[in-house]
């Protein structure tokens, strides 16, 4: 977390999803905490698991899983809860992403990141783009884009 | 605090002491109007005196100008202890209809509209002052010539001379001044207009300015100059004003009341010190338990008065929306040409600040109805044997956690013949149909359901019962409607005291708990197999004499039921009773209204989340909402 300040990279909260990683930007994450079962919400979408109490306020947790047309799991030992600040016309948020678990904070250089490919899946847009990492990818998600349309009445 | 902040507050301040005033000097205006006493004048200038000087210091010209054309008027009145006239009045209401809609401006940091100000000052200043002694007068335009001041005349000495014959206002123009290089003392630019009294002799004018050759001229004013041809702005104004319920986000608690928070909070902090002495790592006997289960209830004392206390600081009286009909009832009076009385109670009332906002509207259209529909005009009332002038009283008081406000006139009472010609015209009654007046009652809450002949100014706005009752719902309130014809009607509100927390019923459904405001409740059953009956794909209940539809609440919340509901909990949906079918009764508490929409959306059927005492999160169920959705209203008909 010491040198977020040469500007050429950002650093992100990595987590697994359906055994792929994926990134959301630090900045965004508020904090992180292990998954406890939500009240669900009536008539909500799928990908909409419910509402939690955090720390006074209700928060809606959204399965990334599900949001990214996924097929659904149970949670497990190592389900997670990313707390992220959305932001939107109607100002920020907070809004809790499940995660099969957590994995890292990387810092990403501007350079590896790639333009994700159009594969037609069901949330490309989503992701900000693929980071080429020595060892691995990493699939940099949009959080106010994942987010789109949550909450508003069908 | 950052200046930026600083500027911030004070504005706010400044427009809330400003639509005080303003509210209190309309009053003052209006009681006064009605033949109170003429000492009300002083509470008008006080108001309107301090607005000008605050629109000064916070650098509003605009608004600072027409508080001064008002002050003229007033202080002439309050030194003569005069009432003011008719047409004074009038212009006086109309100013202040403008300054709100310069405020407006202000709160909504829109460039203040200074051609709007400068029009509504020229009117009150054009207006004539009204009284005895002022049937007409001068007006004694003076423009020296530019040698005035080297042949020795000093023009104050002239205007002093003016003055001591009478009262006499003067305005001087400026446009003719050059730059400040060209200036020079010798000539005088400047040219002036004396408004001088009727009652001024125009020889001793003319003799004061006898030794001026040329220049100045006089000529007598009308006295219609009062009705200046500046309405256009005037009405703009006043529409402007009329819509805006502005949003202030500030409030004023008296401080006794925040004392006795501070004294609840000592409470506190002595039973935290009780319980903290307890907190060592030493056994639990007998005398700890007993001390610790005392402390305990101390805590659950403190934290109730605690609630009750926070709960207070957010309660404004009823007056802040009782203030505006006064005002409301005068002016619609005059244009249905009809004599109408006001009288108001219970103005003291307390509501949350929440829900004292939300019923300005639905109030006032009450009212407006009342005066539009219900009170006939003098003749009708004449012949039927009542007063000339009718009555609306408009009440509140409070009784257990409820508000109730009534809105009555001693008009026509509901024509029950007329809702249902007008309900079979649109269909909303089959054919034939004989209804019972309650059902008929119900009606007049209906989408577009209108009685009135013809389309009046006051009708036409778009806001019709329906809306009226729902914007009464969303409170968690609801109204009932009495009327004997020929008599009057009734217009009974019930208003929960507080949006922040409600009583609640606690249910399970689907393996959940929910929330179902008391309020909503008419009772909890237990159904016998023999009072149900199938209906289609639903079911029917027997309640003493009356069938009404049941539904199983799980799918209305889209859960799976646990098991078939076996009690019913009978709900006043929209109008309507309806039994709904849950898993298991729990306990009632009050709970904590906590807002579903900052962090996602509003739900249908769900008027928000709260939190329970262990932790989790339950909803609170809006019945009519659900109900809505499940297309059960409106049925029993």
């Amino acid at each position: 977390m010491s040198d977020g300040s040469s500007g050429a990279e950002a650093q992100s909260l990595t987590f697994v999803v359906d055994e792929r990683e994926f990134g959301v930007d630090i900045l965004r994450v508020q904090e992180i905490r292990t998954w406890s079962p939500p009240m669900p919400i009536p008539w909500a979408p799928a990908w909409v698991k419910g509402v939690i109490n955090l720390r006074g306020d209700i928060v809606p947790l959204v399965d990334v899983r599900e949001r990214l047309g996924l097929a659904p799991r149970t949670p497990g030992e190592f389900t997670g809860v990313v707390v992220v600040r959305n932001r939107r016309a109607e100002g920020e948020r907070v809004v809790g992403l499940i995660v099969d678990a957590m994995s890292d904070v990387v810092s990403i250089p501007d350079d590896v990141v790639k333009p994700a490919p159009d594969v037609g899946g069901a949330h490309d847009r989503s992701s900000r783009g693929i980071a080429v990492l020595h060892d691995k990818l990493v699939t940099l998600l949009d959080v106010d884009a994942l987010l789109e349309g949550l909450g508003v009445d069908r | 605090m950052s200046a930026a902040a600083l500027q911030e507050r004070l504005l706010s301040t400044f427009l809330e002491e400003s639509r005080e005033g303003l509210g209190r000097a309309e009053a003052a205006l209006l009681r006064m109007g009605t033949g109170a006493g003429v000492d009300e004048i002083d509470d008008v200038f006080r108001a309107i005196h301090s607005l000008k000087g605050s629109a000064g210091s916070m650098g509003q010209p605009g608004v600072a100008q027409v508080a001064h054309a008002l002050e003229s008027h007033l202080d002439g009145l309050r030194r003569d202890r005069r009432q003011p006239d008719k047409g004074l009045l009038k212009v006086m209401l109309q100013a202040i209809d403008g300054l709100r809609a310069l405020l407006d401006d202000v709160a909504a940091k829109r460039p203040v509209d200074l051609a709007l100000a400068a029009s509504l000052a020229q009117r009150v200043e054009r207006v004539d002052a009204g009284g005895p002694p002022q049937p007409a007068g001068w007006v004694l335009r003076f423009t020296p010539p530019e040698d005035l001041l080297s042949r020795g005349l000093d023009p104050l000495r002239l205007a002093r001379a003016v003055a001591e014959l009478g009262p006499t206002r003067v305005r001087a123009d400026l446009s003719r001044l050059p730059d400040f290089e060209s200036w020079t003392g010798a000539v005088s630019m400047v040219s002036w207009e004396f408004f001088v009294d009727g009652s001024v002799g125009q020889k001793n004018l003319e003799d004061v300015f006898d030794w001026v050759d040329g220049g100045w001229s006089l000529e007598r004013k009308a006295a219609s100059d009062a009705a200046a041809p500046t309405a256009s702005p005037v009405a703009r104004a006043a529409a402007a004003a009329a819509p805006a319920a502005p949003e202030t986000a500030t409030i004023r608690i008296p401080i006794p009341r925040i004392d006795q928070l501070m004294n609840m909070v000592g409470e506190l902090v002595i039973t935290q010190a009780m319980l903290g002495e307890l907190d060592d790592d030493g056994p639990i006997d007998a005398a700890r338990a007993a001390r610790l289960r005392e402390g305990l209830s101390l805590l659950a004392r403190n934290t109730h008065a605690l609630q009750d206390g926070v709960m207070r600081l957010r309660s404004v009286p009823l007056s802040v929306v009782f203030g505006r009909l006064p005002r409301l009832v005068h002016d619609v009076a005059a244009q249905l040409k009809k004599e109408v009385q006001l009288a108001m109670t219970g103005e003291t009332t307390e509501l949350d600040k929440t829900v004292i906002e939300r019923l300005g509207d639905p109030l006032t259209h009450l009212v407006r109805n009342c005066l539009d529909h219900g009170l006939e005009h003098p003749a009708e009332r004449a012949a039927a044997g009542k007063t000339p002038s009718g009555m609306v009283s408009v009440s509140a008081w409070q009784k257990g956690g409820e508000v109730f406000v009534e809105v009555a006139d001693d008009g026509r009472g509901l024509d029950y013949d007329k809702i249902r010609r007008k309900a079979l015209e649109r269909g909303l009654l089959p054919v034939g149909a004989a209804p019972s007046p309650e059902v008929l009652t119900r009606l007049i809450f209906e989408p577009g359901f209108s009685t009135a002949e013809a389309v009046t100014d006051l009708s036409g706005r778009g806001v019709g019962m329906d809306v009226v009752m729902s914007n009464v719902k969303q409170l968690g309130g609801d109204i009932s409607v009495t009327s004997t014809p020929g008599q009057g009607t009734r217009f009974l509100l019930r208003l929960p005291v507080s949006l922040a927390i409600i009583d609640g019923q606690l249910v399970r459904v689907g393996g959940h708990t929910w929330v179902i405001p008391l309020l909503s409740i008419l009772e909890t059953v237990q159904p016998e197999a023999s009072q149900l009956a199938r209906m289609g794909a639903g079911q029917v209940m027997r309640l003493r004499d009356q069938l009404i539809p049941s539904v199983p609440l799980a799918p209305l919340l889209g859960m799976p039921a646990e098991r078939p509901g076996s009690l019913m909990v009978v709900v006043e949906g929209d109008g309507t009773p309806v039994g709904l079918l849950v898993d298991e009764l729990l306990g009632q508490q009050q709970v904590v209204v906590k807002s579903l929409e900052t962090n996602y959306g509003s739900v249908r059927g769900v008027q928000g989340a709260t939190i329970l005492g262990d932790g989790s999160v339950s909803f609170i169920l809006e019945v009519g909402g659900l109900t809505r959705a499940a297309g059960l209203s409106q049925e029993a008909a």
